[in-house]
């Protein structure tokens, strides 16, 4: 298959993620678009080491070094996904503190500091 | 590190530290005084060493700057006026302070002043700079917050000109020293002159000297860039305004000076001449007279004896200002003799405020009156100080006012002249108010056990009225000094005399006809006229009724009709348009922020998406 | 002998997972037990910076023994070993401050997530692999996030949520940055990627610069990408918010900085610098005009601790060494001042329970070394002479006359003008105004006010003798400064190319 296709895919992803950022008002809704535009970083990550053809590079029977894709990005990718769960974590233990706060997840009127 | 420069410049600043640190009554006093004494003394010193060789330097180097040091006769000059009037202010505020915070920023100012007077570089000249700036707006800010913050706003913008011209200059120049630039600069000159491509252009040069302008201007009180000086130099110790107003407003005029040591042929190549005086220079002496004027004027319709003299003080740097704009050797040499009787004069009226001030708890003329009786001792010296400003032979203010008088109408500038006999007479209408509403007439009840002045006060005085006196009699003693500058004779004449060539004034023989005048009047005086007595209550109105609405009395709006006749004149306030833009630009900081910063967390998601489309778009 | 330097790495780690071993052993010790590994951090910081500094050489320590670029390896060069100081000398004072400071429960977290900042940061200044460099800033992010919510307050959620979203967004990007380079030169080794940069496709190189400066640039707090900053800085507890000031926001320009230097080879470089300076004067700006009016004290020196940041990148992006060093002495002496005053501030809050004008009000004689201590820096950040702030702003000035950029500092000047307006008006609160509420002094206490005098010492030697301080940052700028020095440095294996 074309890697353009992942490429595509990656960067929609992305754009899905920041958009849900940027025009939902549900903080869940922002915090779920963070995760879809991590998750889209990641699939880009992995299509950069993709070479057409070629298995996940697991060394088991019949998969030699020149049978697997690159590693580097696989293992950056569990790097970062093992972040962006954490991230994500987190993130929601705010939320839940903030709703019992505030009786309220709507961005806008989550905005005691300004100024 | 051990160096006489060195001493004179630090040891302020240290003994300040310590008595700050010690913070023991009588012991923070002693140390102050003898801070203030050692640098006086070694320049005393350096007068014989710099008959010998032109001058004493010492550099050194520290965070990848070369510091320069420099004593020459000119620095010499300027630094004694420091020396001696900062002595007396010290003294003066051994009486009048209570607080060891004063001595240390008292004394962190007069580091500052020594150190612009010596520095021989940009940066050290900054620096000093900075740190005079600084100790007196925190002798400034203990009193009022208000008025030290439009102190530090206007210096600090005068000191960030200054940077940057200093900025542009080492970018073009490559170095910071004195001597480097001003060769450079000259060089660029002949270079110019030649018809080649000179190293800074035109535009180049007028940023320059724009700058420096707005910096030494607002140190010295230049309209309209002096509306910080009446509200700061009346807003604090009295006797360190004997220094403020005596010696800091001095590193203006000094700056001034030292854009024509580096910049002055440059200049005049680039602008040009107007009549005799170079252009730039005329900027420099039209601002000065307007300053004489504006000064006076407003000086005039105080009704606070520390405002008087503040704007008193402005306009007396005016003249200043008119006589090294003007150019001539002698016009320079007239402003700086000025900046001396300045000096002395301001400074001890500003210990007599400072006076009246701790005895009386006044400041105001309505309040006052009738102390000549009380304090005979601040009266006489008061006698001799207003004798010296309104500039009656044989005092000091005399020689120089008669000297730059007589500077400007050689030069053919009417308008100038003008100016400065503008000042004179306006000078009269204000000291007048300030001779009789405080020393005569009739005495409020509860300034009726008035003491005189304390010890360290009168002798602080005394120093000042002494120097007035003799530098008044014996003029040519100022006159050597002053051309040891040009290294020629530009004032000829004795010690006694000033000889200009096209006039000369004698200061001896002058106290002597004014000695046997006053001897004769005295003969007759007491041979001949009938005394009455009068208590100090039996004073009249001169028939007229007197209502409350328009009550003009000496001690109450006396000038009400000069301000009503300058009523159109004083709705243009500078002052008012500085606080209006200050005003502003708050409002639109508020608006801003609250607008930015709006707190809501998707807003400030759609500034990175900005960030990142305008990325987008220049990069991909 | 020098591989014992991947222990400071190591140590905050270790001792980070022991927190919980250390609360069964008994509650109490847990906050000694912080002071007493931030003090060992100390130790060995100084020794590494003694050693880099005598032996005028870099430590390298390579993950496993492999040769970069196959291993991972530390750079401790002259800057690292500076700021590796910096950061312990900043977190064991903030570890002291917190046994008081800290009165919310669970310590032990607490705890926890400063050692992980503080090995965060060290290892983000430390890392030689723009890979490795992501996951100490993700470290040092996620514990920033969590200490700012620390409190549990709605204010404090509030702030984290923001800079976690923010934050997100920011390292989503810096990674897909960190995909493009991989992408085009085949390597995470910041070595490699300095000597393989001029290689780079110019348009790719570009999109890459783009997003790392994007996504280093919301940790370095340059506007606009700073809005969760004042938010964070008034939420979190009071050391946080010392720390984040003294070392976390210097690790993520210093990471910029880095990342921009190593790539100077790529076309568009000049492209960048000029974002980077117009980014970094609109942060100076803006930030100073948002302190002018605030009635929150902490909020106040947020906002300033903001504006300095806009100064140290604006020298970063003159392109020059002196615009460099200036920075870096900008850095540190910004470090030193923030440190002391947000110290304070934090001392103030706990003694009379708020950072309003209101509260500061007398405080001269309330608290008068506290007082004192915030004059000091305030005077200091104004850049007075003979505090050490001064210098490195006047060497900035010099370094962007020489480099021709006269109008941002006009810019800058102007609105460090702004910053005397506030400090002035603070300081004359404190000693000359009198506070609405009758307070008997405070007895201040007795660590605290040695470290805030300490710090203030620090401050008026570097002014008075800013030649000692002045040479050791010009080494650490010629670290970032000098590439080729810094890919001889690397020892990369032989022959293996992407």
């Amino acid at each position: 298959m074309n890697i353009g296709v992942y490429y595509f895919g990656a960067i929609s992803l992305m754009l899905i993620g920041l958009y849900a950022i940027l025009v939902k008002k549900n903080l869940l809704k922002i915090l779920v678009g963070l995760s879809i535009m991590e998750t889209g970083v990641n699939l880009l990550l992995i299509s950069i080491g993709y070479i057409a053809g070629r298995s996940a590079p697991i060394l088991s029977e019949g998969i030699g070094p020149n049978q697997a894709v690159d590693p580097i990005p696989q293992a950056l990718v569990l790097t970062a996904i093992v972040i962006g769960v954490a991230t994500t974590a987190l993130a929601l233990t705010v939320a839940i503190n903030l709703y019992e706060t505030y009786k309220t997840l709507n961005i806008e009127e989550l905005r005691r500091l300004r100024g | 590190m051990i160096n006489e420069l060195m001493i004179i410049i630090f040891t302020p600043l240290i003994t300040g530290v310590i008595a700050w640190l010690l913070d023991i009554k009588g012991l923070r006093e002693g140390i102050s005084i003898l801070g203030a004494a050692v640098p006086l003394a070694y320049l005393i010193q350096a007068h014989q060493t710099l008959t010998s060789q032109p001058s004493i330097q010492y550099s050194i180097v520290i965070s990848g700057f070369k510091f320069e040091f420099l004593l020459y006769h000119l620095s010499w000059i300027f630094a004694m006026i420091a020396g001696v009037v900062g002595f007396a202010a010290v003294l003066g505020m051994a009486s009048t302070t209570k607080d060891s915070y004063e001595w240390l920023f008292a004394l962190m100012s007069l580091t500052g002043v020594y150190g612009i007077f010596l520095a021989d570089d940009l940066i050290s000249f900054f620096i000093f700079w900075e740190i005079m700036t600084f100790g007196s707006f925190m002798m400034v800010l203990k009193y009022n917050r208000k008025a030290s913050l439009k102190y530090f706003l206007l210096s600090v913008l005068g000191a960030y000109s200054m940077l940057l011209a200093i900025g542009i200059l080492y970018a073009k120049v490559g170095a910071l020293d004195f001597t480097t630039i001003q060769q450079t600069l000259y060089q660029d000159a002949m270079r110019g002159v030649l018809g080649t491509n000179t190293l800074l252009s035109r535009n180049d040069m007028l940023l320059i000297f724009g700058l420096f302008l707005i910096a030494f201007g607002v140190k010295a009180g230049m309209f309209p860039l002096h509306v910080w000086a009446p509200d700061a130099y009346s807003e604090t110790n009295q006797s360190y305004t004997a220094m403020f107003s005596g010696v800091l407003s001095k590193a203006g005029v000094y700056g001034m000076l030292v854009i024509y040591i580096l910049l002055g042929t440059r200049l005049m190549y680039q602008f040009g001449r107007i009549g005799a005086a170079p252009k730039f220079g005329y900027v420099i002496a039209f601002l000065g007279g307007i300053t004489i004027i504006v000064g006076g004027l407003l000086a005039a319709l105080q009704e606070d004896i520390r405002k008087l003299f503040a704007y008193s003080s402005i306009s007396q740097v005016g003249y200043i200002l008119v006589g090294i704009g003007v150019g001539s050797a002698l016009s320079i040499e007239a402003a700086i003799y000025h900046a001396i009787s300045h000096a002395l004069f301001k400074g001890l009226f500003f210990l007599i405020v400072a006076t009246i001030v701790l005895r009386t708890g006044k400041t105001e003329f309505k309040d006052m009156g009738g102390l000549a009786e009380k304090m005979p001792i601040t009266f006489a010296m008061t006698f001799v100080a207003i004798l010296s400003l309104a500039g009656i032979p044989p005092l000091v203010g005399f020689a120089s006012k008669w000297l730059l008088f007589e500077a400007v109408i050689h030069e053919n500038m009417p308008i100038l002249g003008g100016m400065i006999f503008f000042g004179s007479a306006i000078g009269f209408v204000y000291l007048i108010r300030f001779t009789y509403a405080v020393w005569f007439g009739q005495r409020p009840t509860d300034l009726d056990d008035t003491k005189d002045t304390p010890i360290p006060l009168a002798i602080a005085m005394g120093i000042l009225a002494l120097l007035n006196v003799v530098f008044g009699i014996a003029p040519g003693l100022v006159a050597t000094e002053l051309n040891k500058i040009f290294g020629k004779e530009i004032i000829k004449g004795t010690i006694w005399e000033l000889n200009i060539g096209f006039g000369r004034y004698n200061g001896l023989l002058i106290t002597i006809w004014l000695v046997t005048g006053i001897v004769i009047a005295g003969i007759i005086y007491f041979l001949g006229a009938k005394v009455r007595r009068v208590p100090v209550t039996d004073t009249y109105q001169g028939g007229n009724p007197v209502t409350m609405e328009y009550n003009l009395t000496i001690r109450r709006n006396f000038f009400l009709p000069l301000k009503e006749t300058l009523a159109f004149w004083l709705r243009i306030s500078f002052d008012r348009l500085y606080q209006d833009i200050g005003r502003w630009v708050e409002d639109l900081a508020e608006t801003l922020r609250n607008y930015i910063y709006n707190g809501n967390v998707q807003a400030y998601a759609w500034y990175l998406a900005i960030i990142l489309l305008i990325l987008a778009l220049w990069g991909v | 002998m020098s591989q014992y330097a991947s222990l400071l790495i190591a140590l905050p780690l270790i001792s980070a997972f022991f927190v919980p071993i250390i609360k069964a052993i008994g509650k109490k010790v847990v906050m000694p037990f912080l002071v007493l590994i931030t003090a060992i951090q100390m130790g060995m910081a100084t020794w590494v910076f003694n050693e880099v500094y005598t032996t005028g050489k870099p430590i390298i320590i390579m993950a496993g023994g492999f040769r970069p670029p196959v291993g991972i390896n530390l750079y401790i060069g002259h800057f690292a070993a500076l700021f590796v100081l910096i950061i312990a000398v900043a977190s064991f004072f903030m570890a002291i401050f917190s046994m008081k400071a800290i009165t919310v429960e669970p310590k032990d977290k607490y705890a926890m997530l400063s050692l992980l900042l503080m090995l965060g940061a060290t290892g983000m200044i430390s890392t030689g692999d723009i890979f490795n460099l992501f996951v100490f800033m993700e470290i040092t992010a996620i514990s920033a996030y969590a200490l700012t919510a620390y409190n549990k307050s709605g204010e404090a959620s509030e702030a984290a949520m923001k800079y976690i979203v923010l934050g997100g967004i920011g390292s989503s990007f810096f990674l897909v940055g960190i995909a493009l380079i991989y992408g085009s030169l085949g390597t995470l080794n910041m070595a490699q990627i300095a000597q393989l940069a001029g290689q780079m496709n110019p348009t790719v190189a570009q999109a890459a610069l783009a997003m790392l400066v994007f996504g280093l640039g919301v940790e370095a707090e340059l506007f606009p990408l700073n809005a969760w900053a004042p938010d964070a800085y008034q939420a979190a507890p009071h050391p946080v918010t010392a720390m984040f000031s003294a070392f976390v926001v210097k690790a993520g320009l210093y990471a910029l900085a880095r990342i921009l230097y190593l790539t100077h080879a790529v076309g568009s470089w000049g492209h960048i610098l000029r974002l980077l300076i117009i980014l970094g004067t609109l942060t100076v700006v803006i930030g100073e005009f948002s302190a002018l009016r605030q009635t929150n004290v902490k909020r106040m020196f947020a906002y300033s601790s903001i504006s300095q940041v806009g100064f140290i990148a604006v020298g970063f992006a003159l392109g020059t060494q002196a615009g460099v060093s200036a920075s870096i002495f900008h850095m540190v002496n910004h470090a030193i001042v923030k440190a002391l005053m947000f110290m304070a501030v934090g001392y103030v809050a706990l003694e009379l329970g708020g950072v309003t004008l209101e509260d500061f009000k007398g405080l001269g004689k309330v608290m008068p070394l506290t007082a004192f201590a915030i004059t000091v820096g305030a005077i200091s950040i104004i850049g007075i002479p003979l505090f050490n702030v001064f210098w490195s702003k006047i060497q900035l000035i010099l370094a962007a006359m020489k480099a021709g950029k006269s109008g941002v500092i006009a810019l800058i000047l102007g609105a460090s003008l702004v910053e005397a307006v506030y400090y002035i008006r603070l300081i004359h609160l404190m000693w000359f105004e009198e506070g609405s509420r009758e307070r008997t002094r405070i007895k201040e206490n007795f660590v605290f006010g040695t470290i805030m005098l300490l710090l203030v010492a620090l401050i008026i030697i570097i002014g008075v003798a800013p030649n000692m301080t002045w040479n050791i940052v010009q080494k650490a700028s010629a670290d970032i400064y000098n590439v080729a020095q810094y890919i001889k440095n690397v020892p990369l294996l032989p022959g293996v190319s992407p």
